[in-house]
């Protein structure tokens, strides 16, 4: 089960491997280029930043794939053949959906990790100041969270709509927080969508927002009980 | 020995494999001493059940045309000569063909017919017992 | 330990306004090659989904192998000793034939490696052949040996002839009757091809219209049931209700055709009473006695 799983994601993981690759890449040629002193961790965090992004949409994408890649529980195709051999297996409908979720969680969590790890690795290389420990972990932890409640949303999705659709509707959701958060930022509220900048006011202020964690943890939380249940008495 | 079944002749399949048996019994083709294949093999052999094939043994075995050796097979019994069926059912033939024919005439159905015979044949195994 | 493999009773589903399930009751017996008659859209494949587990019954009851059919948990416990191959049989597209075997395998401990082998080579499958390259028929029969290589004791097929040439149905069948002659091992596939159905089934389940049609042991359908058909000097429009109570009708200017289970005699008796011209009874072949009953039933 677990090697269909990475099975199937494996085109997936190849994407965001490459996007990985490619950031890091043009994150290395801006700070080599970059004039300006500024410590290691403007650096760090301008990657983060980035990364923020990314790692979402890295989620999404497992969690699509995860769940979706032959739009197995979504209702459009709901009766996809592969989808009926799987269920006459004897595993249970909730093992099996975990087993996807996991590997879509795990492969994301090596991409933040890898990420984040790999900049804070080479900044030292190009001269920068390095990071510590504390930012490099507040900054994982707080990616961590975003890539979370956008993959609960897109497994969400995922239930009821087509592939392509879920996919499209939680980057859509993400690209709508990120308008957001612009807004807000030019208006200067601190209240913003996106974990990296709760990271950064952490950092910055000493305080975390802590509803608003724990409003993303509970939103991506429910949202992957509502699929389980959805899943568990869905007909076929 | 090739079997040739029809099974959608409306003729059980049992029957006629019995049916195939004991031609090949009169005609010579299966000598008295011969193995018949197992019932798996026959079944997969002619892609038929292999309860069909069971049932038309035990059927023939206790009509003595073949005994069932366990362990060993189906073997055809040496009960039977078949010249001598043979030309009982030539002497006898031609009788039973006048009756069918005139019970036909009568404006009998075919079934009906069979049931007369069946119930004669009855009368005859009751005075025996 | 029940007699019954299949046990199936008042059995009702509906998708929205359509009722493909309207009271069905079927039972199969342990043992049994069973085959399962019904025209499209009788309700077999659902049936079938019901008793896999993969929708709920809006009513009734169903078993298998003692079990309710209907409890998730239960369902899992039967699922381990079962196997299914379903009506569409599109697969995995990223895996080849030993991706999907070992997939396969990794959930039945009691796997035959050794019938595996053995239909690998009469299927003319290959290891390393691609999923999506595979024609349908040759789909199929990879199916068939995830199904028949599990070591399950119940074995439910739908439609597994279905895009197979006449080699491959061949293939199909002697595989199933090899089956049979093991103990204990229960078969129940749907199909269209009566012809062959009657060829190796021991045990017969229809369906028509969501309800069942013929559920006994083929040799006594074959024993009992027969087709009259008779010739009136008159139209035969008052006379049909005579019949009715007997078996199915079928109606035809002067000529009426009943299909009687059981009741010749009566039907004959009848006949001669109203002066029928010509009376003629006719032993059937599956597909006859199904046709019959399914015409008679739409009028």
């Amino acid at each position: 089960m677990w090697r269909k799983a990475w099975w199937e994601t494996r085109s997936r993981v190849v994407i965001s491997g490459l996007l990985l690759v490619a950031s890091l890449l043009i994150e290395v040629f801006v700070v080599k280029e970059g004039t300006g002193p500024g410590t290691g961790y403007d650096w760090f965090l301008k990657y983060a930043k980035l990364a923020a992004v990314l790692a979402p949409l890295v989620a999404v994408t497992l969690a699509g794939s995860g769940l979706n890649s032959q739009t197995h529980w979504g209702l459009t195709q709901g009766m996809h053949p592969s989808t009926v051999f799987l269920l006459s297996m004897p595993i249970s409908r909730r093992r099996a959906l975990f087993t996807r979720a996991a590997t879509g969680a795990i492969f994301t969590a090596l991409y933040i990790l890898l990420s984040l790890g790999l900049f804070s690795l080479m900044l030292p290389m190009l001269g920068r100041q390095g990071v510590e420990w504390s930012q490099f972990l507040s900054a994982i932890a707080f990616i961590s969270l975003g890539s979370f409640a956008a993959f609960g949303f897109a497994t969400f999705l995922a239930t009821f709509l087509d592939e392509q659709m879920a996919g499209g509707g939680a980057i859509g959701f993400i690209c709508g927080g990120l308008g957001a958060g612009a807004l807000l930022d030019w208006s200067n509220v601190h209240f913003h969508p996106m974990s990296w900048l709760i990271g950064e006011m952490f950092i910055r202020t000493g305080k975390v927002v802590w509803p608003l964690v724990l409003l993303m943890f509970a939103a991506g939380a429910a949202c992957l009980v509502a699929s389980a249940v959805i899943v568990e008495k869905k007909e076929y | 020995m090739d079997f040739r079944l029809n099974p959608n002749s409306g003729v059980p399949i049992y029957l006629q494999l019995m049916d195939q048996i004991k031609h090949g019994i009169e005609t010579g083709a299966l000598q008295p001493g011969d193995q018949l294949p197992g019932i798996r093999k026959l079944a997969e052999t002619v892609v038929m059940n292999p309860n069909t094939v069971s049932k038309a043994y035990r059927e023939l075995e206790h009509e003595g045309y073949i005994e069932v050796r366990h362990g060993a097979g189906a073997f055809i019994s040496a009960k039977f000569h078949s010249d001598e069926v043979h030309d009982r059912m030539e002497k006898v033939r031609p009788l039973i063909e006048k009756a069918v024919a005139a019970a036909v005439k009568s404006g009998l159905t075919q079934e009906e017919i069979r049931r007369l015979m069946e119930a004669e044949l009855l009368k005859v195994e009751g005075s025996r017992s | 330990m029940t007699d019954l493999a299949i046990e199936i009773d008042g059995l009702r589903k509906s998708f929205g306004a359509a009722r493909a399930l309207d009271g069905l009751n079927i039972s199969v017996p342990r043992g049994s090659l069973a085959g399962f008659a019904g025209l499209n859209g009788a309700g077999k494949t659902t049936t079938l989904r019901i008793l896999m587990g993969m929708a709920k019954p809006d009513a009734g009851s169903a078993r298998m192998l003692g079990l309710d059919a209907t409890d998730p948990r239960q369902n899992l416990e039967i699922r381990r000793r079962t196997a299914f191959v379903p009506e569409k049989k599109t697969l995995f597209p990223y895996m080849n034939v030993a991706d999907a075997i070992a997939f396969t395998r990794s959930f039945y401990p009691k796997w035959r490696g050794d019938l595996e082998k053995k239909y690998l080579d009469a299927f003319e499958l290959g290891y390393t052949q691609r999923l999506p390259a595979l024609s349908k028929g040759a789909l199929t029969k990879l199916h068939l040996l995830l199904a028949l290589s599990r070591g399950a004791e119940l074995i439910l097929m739908d439609e597994p002839t279905d895009g197979l040439d006449p080699l491959g149905v061949e293939v199909f069948l002697q595989a199933l009757v090899g089956l049979a002659a093991e103990e204990g091992v229960t078969v129940l596939f749907s199909s269209h091809r009566l012809n062959e159905m009657e060829q190796v089934v021991d045990y017969l389940c229809a369906i028509h219209k969501g309800r069942g049609l013929m559920n006994a042991p083929l040799d006594d359908l074959k024993a009992s049931c027969r087709r009259v058909v008779m010739v009136f000097t008159a139209d035969t429009e008052r006379m049909a209700g005579e019949f009715s109570n007997i078996g199915t009708v079928r109606r035809d200017g002067r000529t009426l055709t009943v299909l009687a289970n059981g009741e010749v005699d009566a039907v004959v008796e009848k006949a001669r009473r109203f002066e029928a011209r010509s009376v003629d009874v006719q032993v059937l072949s599956l597909k006859e006695m199904f046709l019959e009953l399914v015409k008679g039933d739409a009028k």
